[in-house]
């Protein structure tokens, strides 16, 4: 362990988003020792800026603004129980049913009040009503529509450096140690200036997010790379339906650093309108409205968009529109902060169009675990927030997934006196693995940034939205060519250990490859179309053979084994068995 | 405000070559920055940020910079672009920029900052909500009206371009960014804490010398200086004082003048890092340009403490700016010597502020109505006397002029307007009235005169021709400039130094160093004299120097660069 830099620490998060950062925070509170390591800044990095809407399910008002007769049987009991039909159809039926009740119930009773305690400030009308949409009344915001992750992300910033928790930030984790059938720790490489670190943990909680930018368009920040599945993988973990691939269908077409703008298909502030999608013919082809109590109206979107394209009057990249000309002025100037985007390339949003494209998105899948406990299959490592497979990400869930890997964290470490070691020639190899990246030669190689483009070209060609066997299998082929040809031949101008994100880049593009082989190998083995995940030659909802979960281990062989395994339906079960696509509400 | 308003010349087309050029700096081996160039496609609506993607991800080429979001969230882009502070996913590319590491900050490589002194600082003034009263449950009782001005501080990315931009930050003054910070609790009923307290004595809020800078380069739109500064200052003062609102060139006084207290250390290679900044942001100059410094005796004191001039003889009052009085006494001191060898009696405009221009370039009216009401109310008795009030910088002048009316719309602010006159302008009608009979002694061969913007398109270089004539030089020639530069988009505001030099070698600067070295180049406004000394190895100097040394002394006339530091 030449430079190896060894820390000891009870709890270990790798992470810094909302998920995270609530484990850190709860497990720091209840006297624990936490370090965090997080590839970005804590609560810059990461997708959690990006949760614009919270679902808040107030009790709907009838037309002249009295709370119906029904709310009587319990508010929040309504609110829990649209809080679930919500998440069964988010996850198009593969969601941990269990886990989303639990979920639910948290999110309606607690988030709230965990959030504005602390000065979260929930959107306000001047009369001190909470601004919702009308009038199903489905959302909340805090400060603006689209802002509501990034001011509470910014708090848990500042709760946590008001702790002893010790945070390695712009350190991204590499691998995951073990030792037998248990995780003992990780390492990590602070990329500022080139520490390696071996860190000892007596619980693992893997919080890397999800939305990653695998494609040339996503909605994935820089540092979303997909590693989190591979780490975990290689440690033994298993991963479940990562072929549950969401895209947006309205984010904008350009510029290019703004794809991750989403116009909004969901219900706005202060109005009953929705937005529109139109075709290049200047046709509506999709209005928010045509199913107003549909709760994932994102989902639709692709569907209708879908037919378009296969029509010729839209496609991915473009040539179709987003409109929100029928919408009060004042939801657009002072609610939504998607608007001055617009304004700032000169489109005015009460009365023009603007053009969007395709975006790869979140996952439903991730890491596989058990929904009370956010344990793992293998010992000592939990995975929380949208690195999991229990449902699609999500600000207040992914906060509850943090505290329950808290909790458990908690009962491990109680559990467990000494501190296990790791294994020092893994860790070696671990290092000379990742310094090994460091090189200048090939002289005519790649910079990894270059790897990482191609990667992305491959995915966005062809494993995009609309893809069919052989499409995939063509990504398939890159992918493995990539791995073959690409990869060794990755070299930077300057060997610097200073900033070098060359470096990440590198790390980051093996991981990529990794991560991708294995979705498309899931997405293969799925011959359905389900939510997000469309196959043009299975264009079937396909209920009664593949309501399934597509479980995914690394075999000693290295190869991935995979398998079915049923879904339990404890609360919700769809109404369709096997039915078209297209006429599926979900 | 948004600034997107800032329009390039011509629009870029897609696939139009962007020449992006980028400071690289690796502390750990280099010795110093490097420039490298490089050519970017144009793509639609392109922002910065995607000219440093396609830098690494097509031209295969190291370039450390960071970002996460792409959507104004993170605050992780922010880049120098031709001088200026930029939020890279955020601003469009221009045809040609120079990019650079946010300025005031370390550097940890090429585009890289290193922000922790902004975190630390953030800790330390207590960053986290504290509730005055306990907490009622979910939704609680609070309207939108009430939270309007801290939400609006809620938008803050801490992308610390205002700290960058902010002239104050330092040692003494935490910065903006820290205000904004505090200032959503500050402004939020809910929140308990002393915050005006830990602004004032954690954060340093005192040193802020009001220039809106902050506010200026801000992408969150927050108007920090409105909201955040003013509110935090008004929380900060001890009860039943009334808050003085809009003191902020009184402020850039009091700190130049401790600047000129203080000249030799302040002008020290390094020194004082405030006054530097100052400078720079008051003036508007890239750091790449040589600074002016500070004189070691400011103009007004220079002035209490000459022997005096003529008791008899015309009156006439010098409205002297901030910039001849700290920064260019000699031209202060020329023109006071030119009148009084003339036979004028000379007084300054004592308690005189700012003239309102640079906060009208913020478009702050607010603030400029309020300076420009003082002036007025200090100039009209002169004026009602009938005694000329002289202007040595053009736009000082022409803001009295053309601005005040509209400002306030009072007889007294006409009257003022009516009244101002450039130093040009009365020299050239005193000699025409027969009034101002100086003959020169030690005339110059030739004057190239260049117009300053504001006096071109106002007033023509009529006057400043007509006067520099008096030195009895053989050729009085203007150079056909349109502008040096230095102004930007709406004649008033100082532009990027790469635009800006470009602007001036079309025709300015060549003109300038072709010129015989026998040559005085003649030019009123300081941004234009800076713009020269900058861009050539001449030095041009105010009309008002230049009628002195030929028609009082020489130019050598150790009294009047006694004041200029060395
Ligand atoms: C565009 C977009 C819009 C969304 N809108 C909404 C919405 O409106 N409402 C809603 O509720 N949810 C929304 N979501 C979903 C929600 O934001 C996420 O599901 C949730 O915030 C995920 O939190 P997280 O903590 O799991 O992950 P993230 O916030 O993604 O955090 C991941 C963290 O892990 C770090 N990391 C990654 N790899 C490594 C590594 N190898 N080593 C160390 N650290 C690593 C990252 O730097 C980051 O700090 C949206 C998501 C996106 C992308
Ligand atoms: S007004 Fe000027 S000095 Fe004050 S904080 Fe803003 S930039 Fe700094
Ligand atoms: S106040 Fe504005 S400029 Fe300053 S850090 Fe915040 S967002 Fe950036
Ligand atoms: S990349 Fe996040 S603010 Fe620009």
């Amino acid at each position: 362990m030449s430079n190896v830099i060894p820390l000891e620490t009870d709890v270990l998060v790798i992470g810094g988003g909302v998920a995270g950062a609530r484990a850190a925070y709860d497990a720091s509170q209840a006297g624990l020792s936490v370090t965090m390591v997080v590839k970005g800044l804590l609560g810059k990095s990461g997708c959690s800026i990006f949760a614009g809407n919270l679902n808040y399910f107030a009790p709907p008002k009838d037309e002249d603004g009295a709370a119906p007769a029904q709310a009587a049987d319990g508010e929040e009991a309504l609110r829990v129980k649209r809080t679930m039909a919500f998440l069964a159809k988010y996850t198009h039926y593969l969601g941990d049913q269990e886990y989303m009740r639990n979920a639910s119930a948290w999110s309606q009773s607690e988030f709230f009040d965990w959030i504005e305690s602390r000065g979260i400030y929930l959107l306000r009308k001047d009369d001190g009503e909470i601004v919702t949409d009308l009038p199903r009344r489905t959302q909340a915001w805090a400060v603006q529509m689209g802002m509501s992750g990034t001011v509470v992300m910014d708090m848990m910033r500042k709760l946590i450096f008001g702790t002893n928790i010790r945070v390695l930030e712009q350190t991204t984790a590499t691998r995951l140690m073990t030792q037998g059938d248990q995780v003992v720790g990780a390492t990590a490489l602070d990329f500022v200036n080139g520490r390696f670190y071996g860190i000892r943990a007596k619980s693992v909680i893997l919080a890397t997010g999800h939305s990653n930018y695998m494609s040339l368009r996503s909605t994935g920040t820089r540092d979303g790379s997909a590693s989190g599945w591979v780490l975990a993988y290689e440690a033994g973990a298993k991963v479940q339906n990562i072929e549950m691939q969401w895209h947006h269908a309205s984010d904008v077409a350009y510029p290019a650093s703004w794809m991750r703008l989403h116009l909004y298909p969901n219900p706005l502030p202060g109005t009953e309108h929705r937005s529109q999608l139109f075709n290049k013919n200047g046709d509506m082809f999709f209005d928010s409205n045509w199913m107003p109590e549909n709760p994932v109206p994102y989902i639709m979107q692709l569907k209708y968009l879908a037919k378009e394209v296969a029509a010729g009057r839209a496609s991915l990249d473009g040539g179709f529109f987003s409109n929100f000309t029928h919408v009060e002025r004042q939801s657009l100037e002072k609610y939504i902060y998607q608007t001055q985007f617009a304004k700032k390339i000169d489109i005015d949003l009460g009365e023009e169009m603007y053009e969007n494209a395709v975006t790869w998105h979140m996952n439903v899948g991730g890491v596989r675990v058990n929904g009370l406990t956010m344990e793992t299959d293998v010992d000592g490592l939990l995975a929380a927030g949208s690195v999991a497979a229990l449902v699609t990400g999500g600000l207040a869930n992914s906060m509850f997934e943090g505290l329950t890997a808290a909790r458990t964290a908690e009962q491990r470490v109680a559990a467990n006196d000494a501190l296990p070691e790791l294994d020092g020639s893994k860790v070696a190899d671990e290092e000379a693995r990742v310094f090994g990246m460091l090189r200048k030669e090939p002289r005519d190689g790649l910079l990894p940034g270059q790897v990482k483009k191609r990667i992305r070209r491959a995915m966005w060609d062809h494993m995009n939205y609309i893809k069919t066997e052989a499409s995939m299998r063509t990504a398939q082929a890159e992918l493995d060519r990539i791995e073959a040809e690409d990869l060794p031949r990755m070299r930077m101008n300057t060997d610097t250990h200073q900033f070098n994100y060359d470096w990440v880049d590198a790390l980051d593009a093996v991981d990529m490859v990794k991560a991708l082989q294995m979705q498309v190998q899931f997405s293969l083995h799925r011959k359905e179309s389900r939510g997000g995940f469309y196959r043009e030659d299975y264009p079937v909802t396909d209920n009664t053979n593949w309501l399934k979960h597509l479980v995914g281990r690394q075999k000693d062989s290295g190869e991935l084994e995979l398998e079915m395994q049923p879904v339990d339906l404890p609360y919700a079960v769809p109404e369709e068995k096997i039915a078209s696509f297209f006429d599926v509400d979900y | 405000m948004s600034q997107s308003s800032e329009v390039a010349a011509e629009p870029i087309q897609i696939g139009d070559p962007i020449k992006l050029t980028v400071e690289k700096f690796d502390p750990s081996r280099d010795s110093e920055p490097q420039f490298e160039t490089y050519t970017v496609p144009y793509t639609k609506e392109m922002r910065v940020l995607e000219a440093l993607d396609y830098v690494v991800e097509e031209l295969g080429e190291s370039l450390s910079y960071q970002w996460f979001c792409g959507v104004k969230k993170c605050g992780m882009c922010g880049v120098m672009v031709n001088g200026r502070q930029t939020l890279g996913c955020w601003e469009p590319v221009q045809a040609e920029m120079t990019l650079s590491p946010l300025a005031g900050f370390p550097v940890i490589r090429d585009l890289v900052i290193d922000r922790s002194r902004y975190f630390e600082d953030v800790q330390k003034l207590g960053p986290l909500f504290e509730r005055r009263d306990a907490y009622s449950g979910f939704p609680e009782d609070i309207t939108g009206a009430q939270l309007e001005s801290a939400a609006e501080n809620m938008h803050c990315i801490e992308c610390m371009l205002c700290v960058s931009a902010c002239p104050a930050n330092g040692d003494m003054f935490m910065g903006p960014a820290p205000m904004v910070q505090l200032a959503k609790f500050a402004l939020d009923p809910r929140d308990g804490g002393d915050r005006g307290a830990a602004a004032r004595d954690i954060g340093g809020l005192d040193h802020c010398v009001g220039c809106l800078q902050c506010t200026r380069v801000c992408p969150a739109e927050i108007s920090i200086f409105d909201t955040a500064i003013e509110g935090l200052k008004r929380r900060a003062k001890p009860k039943g004082r009334p808050t003085r609102r809009s003191r902020f060139f009184a402020d850039i006084h009091s700190v130049a003048r401790r600047g000129s207290r203080f000249a030799s250390l302040a002008n020290w290679a390094g020194g004082s890092r405030l006054m530097r900044r100052i400078i720079e942001k008051v003036l508007q100059i890239d750091r790449r340009r040589a600074l002016p410094k500070f004189a070691k005796v400011p103009f007004d004191r220079w002035f209490a403490k000459r022997d005096s001039g003529p008791s008899e003889g015309t009156e006439v009052v010098l409205f002297h700016d901030t910039f001849v009085t700290y920064f260019e006494p000699e031209v202060g001191q020329a023109a006071t010597g030119l009148l009084e060898a003339a036979g004028y009696r000379v007084s300054l405009a004592d308690g005189r502020k700012c003239c309102g221009r640079p906060m009208l370039s913020e478009g702050n009216e607010e603030k400029a109505r309020v300076v420009a009401a003082h002036n007025v109310q200090l100039l009209a008795p002169i004026a009602r006397q009938g005694v000329p009030i002289v202007g040595l910088e053009p736009s000082c002048v022409l803001t009295i002029r053309n601005d005040y009316p509209g400002l306030i719309a009072t007889e007294d602010a006409r009257l003022v307007a009516g009244h101002v006159l450039t130093f040009e302008e009365f020299i050239a009608g005193e000699a025409r009235a027969g009034r101002f009979k100086l003959s020169p002694s030690n005339p110059p061969d030739e004057i190239l005169l260049h117009g300053h913007c504001h006096q071109k398109t106002m007033i023509g270089t009529g006057p400043a021709i007509e006067a520099l004539g008096l030195t009895g030089a053989q050729r009085v020639a203007e150079i056909p400039t349109t502008c040096c530069g230095m102004a930007g988009s709406n004649g008033y505001e100082c532009e990027h130094y790469d635009r800006s030099i470009e602007a001036a070698e079309v025709t300015l600067l060549p003109a300038v160093r072709a010129a015989l070295p026998s040559t005085e180049i003649a030019a009123a406004g300081v941004s234009c004299r800076q713009q020269i000394k900058s861009g050539t190895s001449r030095v041009a100097r105010h009309p008002a120097e230049i009628l002195y040394a030929s028609l009082v002394g020489g130019s050598a006339d150790k009294g009047h660069k006694a004041g200029q530091g060395s």
